[in-house]
C-alpha cells in the first residue's frame, strides 16, 4: 500500500477529478445528443413506413413498423396509437386492446382512444363495455371536429346495439341523437331507419316525415314512412305513403302492407265518423271474409276440429241473424258480429297464410283492444 | 503596551515585528469527508459511464443487426457468430479480466485484492460487453455496469491513496453507482450490493452507497430520461384468494431457477477446461447457436430483451409462446454465459421471470377465467420470483418490483411468490449461483447467504449457572474467606457496582489474612480493574473482548440488573464451539 497523500496533494487530485468529470460530462453530452437525434430519426422513419403499410392495407406490416418505431421513441403516444390501430385492423384484438388500455391509462378522456376500445369491445360482443367506452368517446375530448366525431361515435353505438338486439338501449341513444341533428336529409333518413330497426315506429315516422320535409323524396323514404305508419297502426298514413312508394318493382312485404292497410281502411267499422249503414256494410263484409276463412281452414288439414266446428256453427247463425238490414237497424249487432269475426280470425290464424283482408281484420281487432274504450 | 504598539507587535526592547496576516489554508479533508465526496463523484462518473455504455450497446445493435425489430435472417446467424469470435479473441488476448458477469469480480476486489480493479478491465468490459450484447448474445448490461462502476471507483480511490479499509469499500460503492444507473433503480442497487457483495452495512457504507446511487441515477436520467426500461401496465390485485395463483408462480419460478442454475453449473466447468485455443471460439459457437434459435422463430431471445419484456407485459404474446420464450432464454443465456462472453445475467433473469410469469398467469386464467390479475401483473411478479430464486437476493427482488412498478398494491403477491421461490431454491440448490461461479473460478469468496444463515452466538449460548460465591465489595476478608471455604470454591465474584465486577481468589484472601488484614474490605485486596456485566443476548464477541481482564464474567438480567443469571468464562465459550461447531439460524 502506498502512503496516504498529503492534504494539498489530495486537493490537487480531487480538483483533477472534478475537471475530468466535467470533461467526461461534456463528451457524454455531445455523444448523447447525436444518439438521441438518431433515435428520433429512426423512430420517424419506421413510423412513416408504418403509415405507408397502413395505406397499402397491410396492417401486419404496419404493426411491425410501428412497433419498431416505438423501440426508438418509447412512450410516444402517436406511435402507440397507430400501433394499436394497426393491430386492431389486423384482427389482433387482444394485442390491440392491451395497447389501447395502456393509452387510456394516460389519457382517460381521449375520445379517439375510447372509440377504438369501444370498437374492440363491440367486436367481442361485450355490450356493457362497449356502451361504456362509446359513451366515453361521445363525451370525451376530440382535437378537431368534435361535434361530427361525437355524432359518428353515437351512430356506431346505435348500430352496434341494433345488431345486438338491444333495442331499448338503442332507442334511448337515438332519442339523444335527435337532440342536435343537423338539417341534412341523408342524416335524418339514416336516423329514421334506425328508429324503425329499433321498433320505435312513432319516432321513425316522425323522422321519415322530417326527411320528406327536407326534400328527400324517394321510394325508400316513402316505403320507410309507410312501414313506420303501418307498424304504428296509422293505416291511412301507411296507405298514403306506401301508395306513393309505388307497387312496380316493390318488395312483396311492402305490397302486402299496402294491401293490408287499404283493407283496414275499407273494413274497419269502428273508424270514427262512419255512418251506421257504412258500419253495417263493413261488418257484413267482415263476416263474409271470416266465413271464407273458416271454409278454407275447415276444408284443409285441420278439418272440422272442435273449436272450428263451434265457430262455424256460430257463423251460420250469425249470417242468418246479422244481415245488412239487421246490422243497420241494430247498431249493437255490429259489435257482436265483429267479436265473432275476430274470434274466427284468431282461431284460424295457424291454418293457412291469411289474406290481406284477414290480416286487416286482425289488425282492426288489435287496434280496438289497445285503444281505451 | 498600547493598542498601537500591539499592532506592530512591539517587544520590550523596543524592536517591532510586522504582523503577518494568516495564510489561506486548504480545508482539511479527513478521510471520512473525502470518502463521502468521492462517493458523489463516483456516482456521477459511474452514471456517465453507464450512459455511454447503453449508447454503445444500442449503436452496436443498430450497426450490426440493422434498425429493424426483426433483423434479416442472414444477419441473425452471421452477426452473433462473428461478433462472438471477435469478443472471444479480445477477452483471451487483450482483456482477460473482462470475462464473466462482473459481480464476483467486484466481490473479489473487496475480499481478496484490497479493492483493486484494473481500469483496463473496465475498458475491456465496456467494449466486449457492448459488442456482445449489441451483437445478439443473450446477456444483460447491468452486471458489466456494476463492474465498470467498481473499476472507476477503484481507480479514483487509488489515485487518492485511500486507506486499505476505504479502498476495499470503494469498489462496492462504485458497483452500486453502476448498477443504479443501469437499472434506473437506486434502492434496488443499494440493497443488492449490501445484500450480495458487502454483506453488512454501517452508517458509513450506507451513506456512501446511497450518495453514489443517487448521483448516478440523476446523471442517467438527465441524459436518457426517467422512463423505465420497460413500461409497467396497470397492476391489478383484487382478491386475496388470488394469492394462491401467485404461490403457484413462486413454485414454477423456483423450478425454473433451479434448472437455470444447474444448467450453468453443469456446462461451465467443461468449457473452462477446454484447451486455450478453443476459448476464443466458444463465444462464436454460442453466438451461432443463439442465431439458429433466433432464425428458427425466436429472435426475442437475443440481447437483453427489454423490448420483449415490454411486449409481454402488454399481452402481445400468447401464454404458450411466453412459456417457450422463457425456456429458450434459459438455454441461450446458458450458452452465452458459459462460453465466457462478457455480459450479465440480471436482464436475462428478468426476461425469464417476465415470460414465465406471463405464461403461468395466462395458463391460470385459461383454466380459471375469474382471476383478475392481468398478464402484465403476473409478468411483473415473475421478474421478482426469478430474482429471488435464481440470483438469491430476496430483499432486493421485493424492492425491485416495487421500485420498477411504483405500485404498492402488488406487495402481497410479490412477498408470497418471491419468498416461496427463495425457500424452495435454497433447499434444492444450497449453493447460490454467484458462490457457485466463484468456486468454479477457484476463488474462495465469502458467501453472503451463508453469512446471513449463520447464527449469532450469544452469551446465553455459552454461560453456565452461578457456581461460585458472590461477595459484596465491602465484605471483610475474613468473612469472605469463610464463605469460600464453606463451599470449597477457589474464587469468588466481587460485586462492586456501580463500578463493575471483579474476582478474588482464595489465595489472595489468605494472603491478606496472613498479613493481618482480616477486617479490611475485600475491595482493598482485589485489583483495581473492573469488568462490566454482560447480558444474555450479547454476542459472544462482546464477551471475548473483555474476557482477558477477568477469569469469569457475570451475566445479569436486562430488566433487573441486580439479578445475576449466570457466569461465562473462556472455557465456557470454547466448550460451546466444540459442542456446536456449525450452528445455523
Amino acid at each position: 500500500m502506498q502512503p496516504p497523500l498529503a492534504n494539498a496533494r489530495r486537493s490537487t487530485v480531487l480538483s483533477l477529478i472534478v475537471v475530468a468529470t466535467a470533461v467526461v460530462f461534456a463528451a457524454t453530452f455531445f455523444v448523447n445528443q447525436a444518439y438521441q437525434l438518431e433515435r428520433v430519426h429512426l423512430g420517424r422513419t419506421w413510423f412513416e413506413k408504418g403509415e405507408q403499410s397502413l395505406s397499402a392495407r397491410q396492417p401486419d406490416a404496419a404493426a411491425e413498423a410501428f412497433r419498431t418505431a416505438l423501440v426508438y421513441s418509447p412512450n410516444n403516444p402517436q406511435y402507440e396509437l397507430r400501433l394499436a390501430q394497426a393491430l386492431a385492423r389486423a384482427g389482433r384484438e387482444r394485442e390491440a386492446t392491451a395497447y389501447f388500455l395502456g393509452l387510456l391509462q394516460q389519457e382517460p378522456g381521449d375520445g379517439l382512444i375510447n372509440l377504438e376500445v369501444a370498437r374492440l369491445s363491440a367486436r367481442a360482443h361485450d355490450v356493457a363495455a362497449a356502451m361504456r367506452y362509446f359513451h366515453a368517446a361521445i363525451y370525451g375530448a376530440w382535437s378537431e371536429d368534435a361535434t361530427t366525431r361525437r355524432r359518428t361515435a353515437r351512430f356506431e353505438l346505435i348500430e352496434f346495439l341494433l345488431a345486438e338486439h338491444a333495442d331499448t338501449q338503442a332507442r334511448s341513444e337515438l332519442i339523444s341523437l335527435t337532440d342536435d341533428l343537423p338539417r341534412d336529409g341523408s342524416t335524418v333518413l339514416k336516423v329514421a331507419g334506425m328508429f324503425l330497426a329499433a321498433q320505435d315506429y312513432d319516432d321513425a315516422l316522425r323522422m321519415f316525415e322530417k326527411a320528406l320535409a327536407l326534400g328527400v323524396k324517394s321510394r325508400d323514404v316513402y316505403s320507410g314512412a309507410g312501414t313506420a305508419a303501418y307498424q304504428a297502426g296509422r293505416y291511412r298514413d301507411a296507405s298514403n305513403y306506401l301508395g306513393k312508394a309505388g307497387l312496380a318493382g316493390a318488395d312483396s312485404q311492402i305490397v302486402r302492407m299496402l294491401e293490408t292497410a287499404n283493407a283496414v281502411l275499407r273494413l274497419d267499422p269502428f273508424e270514427p265518423g262512419l255512418r251506421q249503414n257504412e258500419r253495417a256494410r263493413r261488418a257484413a263484409r267482415s263476416l263474409a271474409i271470416a266465413g271464407n276463412r273458416l271454409q278454407t281452414c275447415t276444408s284443409g288439414p285441420m278439418g272440422e276440429t272442435g273449436s272450428l266446428a263451434g265457430l262455424a256453427q256460430e257463423w251460420k247463425t250469425s249470417t242468418r241473424r246479422a244481415n245488412l238490414s239487421a246490422l243497420t237497424r241494430h247498431p249493437e249487432l255490429v259489435d257482436s258480429t265483429m267479436d265473432l269475426v275476430f274470434r274466427i280470425e284468431h282461431g284460424t290464424q295457424d291454418c293457412a297464410m291469411p289474406t290481406p283482408e284477414d290480416a286487416a281484420l286482425s289488425l282492426i281487432n288489435r287496434r280496438r283492444t289497445a285503444s281505451p274504450q | 503596551m498600547n493598542h498601537e504598539d500591539a499592532a506592530t507587535n512591539v517587544h520590550a526592547n523596543g524592536n517591532s515585528r510586522p504582523i503577518v496576516p494568516p495564510r489561506f489554508s486548504l480545508p482539511k479533508f479527513t478521510e471520512e469527508h473525502l470518502f463521502l465526496i468521492l462517493a458523489i463523484f463516483i456516482g456521477i462518473l459511474g452514471g456517465l459511464a453507464v450512459v455511454c455504455f447503453r449508447i454503445a450497446i444500442d449503436f452496436a445493435r443498430v450497426t450490426l443487426m440493422g434498425s429493424a425489430l426483426h433483423p434479416f435472417p442472414t444477419r441473425l446467424i452471421l452477426v452473433p457468430t462473428v461478433v462472438g469470435l471477435v469478443v472471444g479473441t479480445l477477452v483471451v488476448v487483450v482483456f482477460p479480466r473482462a470475462r464473466g458477469s462482473g459481480v464476483n469480480q467486484t466481490k473479489a476486489a473487496l475480499y481478496i485484492y484490497d479493492g483493486f480493479i484494473p481500469f483496463r478491465t473496465a475498458i475491456g468490459k465496456f467494449v466486449t460487453a457492448a459488442l456482445a450484447i449489441g451483437g445478439g448474445q443473450s446477456l444483460g448490461p447491468e452486471d458489466p455496469s456494476l463492474q465498470i462502476g467498481a473499476a472507476i471507483a477503484s481507480l479514483l480511490g487509488r489515485k487518492l491513496r485511500l486507506s486499505r479499509d476505504r479502498l476495499r469499500l470503494i469498489a462496492p460503492i462504485g458497483a452500486t453507482a453502476g448498477l443504479a444507473a443501469a437499472f434506473n433503480a437506486p434502492i434496488s442497487a443499494v440493497l443488492f450490493v449490501i445484500e450480495e457483495v458487502v454483506g453488512r452495512w454501517t452508517a458509513g457504507i450506507f451513506g456512501a452507497t446511497v450518495l453514489a446511487a443517487v448521483s448516478s441515477v440523476v446523471v442517467a436520467r438527465w441524459f436518457l430520461g426517467s422512463e423505465p426500461l420497460f413500461r409497467i401496465p396497470p397492476v391489478e390485485f383484487i382478491r386475496p384468494a388470488e394469492l394462491l395463483a401467485y404461490a403457484v408462480l413462486g413454485i414454477v419460478g423456483a423450478i425454473a431457477s433451479v434448472v437455470f442454475s444447474r444448467a450453468i453449473a453443469w456446462l461451465r466447468p467443461p468449457l473452462k477446461r477446454m484447451p486455450r485455443w478453443t476459448q476464443p471460439l466458444q463465444p462464436g459457437i454460442a453466438g451461432l447457436l443463439i442465431g439458429l434459435i433466433a432464425y428458427a422463430g425466436a429472435p426475442q431471445v437475443m440481447g437483453a430483451g427489454y423490448d420483449v419484456i415490454d411486449q409481454a407485459m402488454h399481452g402481445q404474446f400468447t401464454w404458450q409462446l411466453l412459456g417457450i420464450l422463457a425456456g429458450l432464454k434459459i438455454l441461450s443465456t446458458t450458452l452465452s454465459f458459459t462460453s465466457g462472453t462478457p455480459g450479465g445475467m440480471f436482464a436475462p433473469t428478468l426476461f425469464v421471470g417476465a415470460m414465465l410469469g406471463g405464461a403461468v398467469g395466462g395458463a391460470e386464467r385459461a383454466f380459471f377465467p375469474h382471476l383478475t390479475g392481468s398478464i402484465g401483473t403476473y409478468a411483473l411478479v415473475g421478474m421478482g420470483v426469478l430474482f429471488a430464486g435464481f440470483l438469491r437476493a430476496p430483499m432486493t427482488s421485493i424492492f425491485m418490483v416495487l421500485e420498477v412498478s411504483g405500485d404498492y398494491s402488488i406487495i402481497l403477491p410479490v412477498l408470497v411468490s418471491n419468498t416461496l421461490a427463495y425457500l424452495i431454491c435454497r433447499n434444492l440448490t444450497p449453493v447460490p449461483i454467484f458462490d457457485l461461479l466463484s468456486k468454479q473460478d477457484g476463488l474462495e469468496l465469502p458467501s453472503m447467504e451463508e453469512q446471513r444463515e449463520t447464527a449469532i452466538r450469544r452469551v446465553e449460548d455459552a454461560m453456565r449457572p452461578v457456581d461460585i460465591p458472590v461477595l459484596d465489595a465491602h465484605t471483610t476478608v475474613a468473612d469472605g474467606l469463610r464463605e469460600l471455604e464453606q463451599v470449597g470454591a477457589g474464587m469468588a465474584l466481587v460485586d462492586d457496582r456501580p463500578s463493575g465486577w471483579t474476582t478474588v481468589s482464595v489465595s489472595a484472601l489468605e494472603h491478606a489474612l496472613d498479613a493481618g488484614r482480616t477486617s479490611v474490605a475485600v475491595l482493598e485486596v482485589v485489583s483495581p480493574a473492573r469488568v462490566p456485566g454482560l447480558h444474555p443476548d450479547h454476542p459472544i464477541e462482546k464477551a471475548l473482548l473483555t474476557i482477558s481482564d477477568a477469569p469469569v464474567l457475570p451475566v445479569v438480567h436486562r430488566a433487573e440488573p441486580q439479578q445475576l443469571v449466570g457466569l461465562i468464562s473462556l472455557q465456557d465459550i470454547l466448550r460451546m464451539y466444540q459442542e456446536n461447531p456449525n450452528e445455523s439460524a
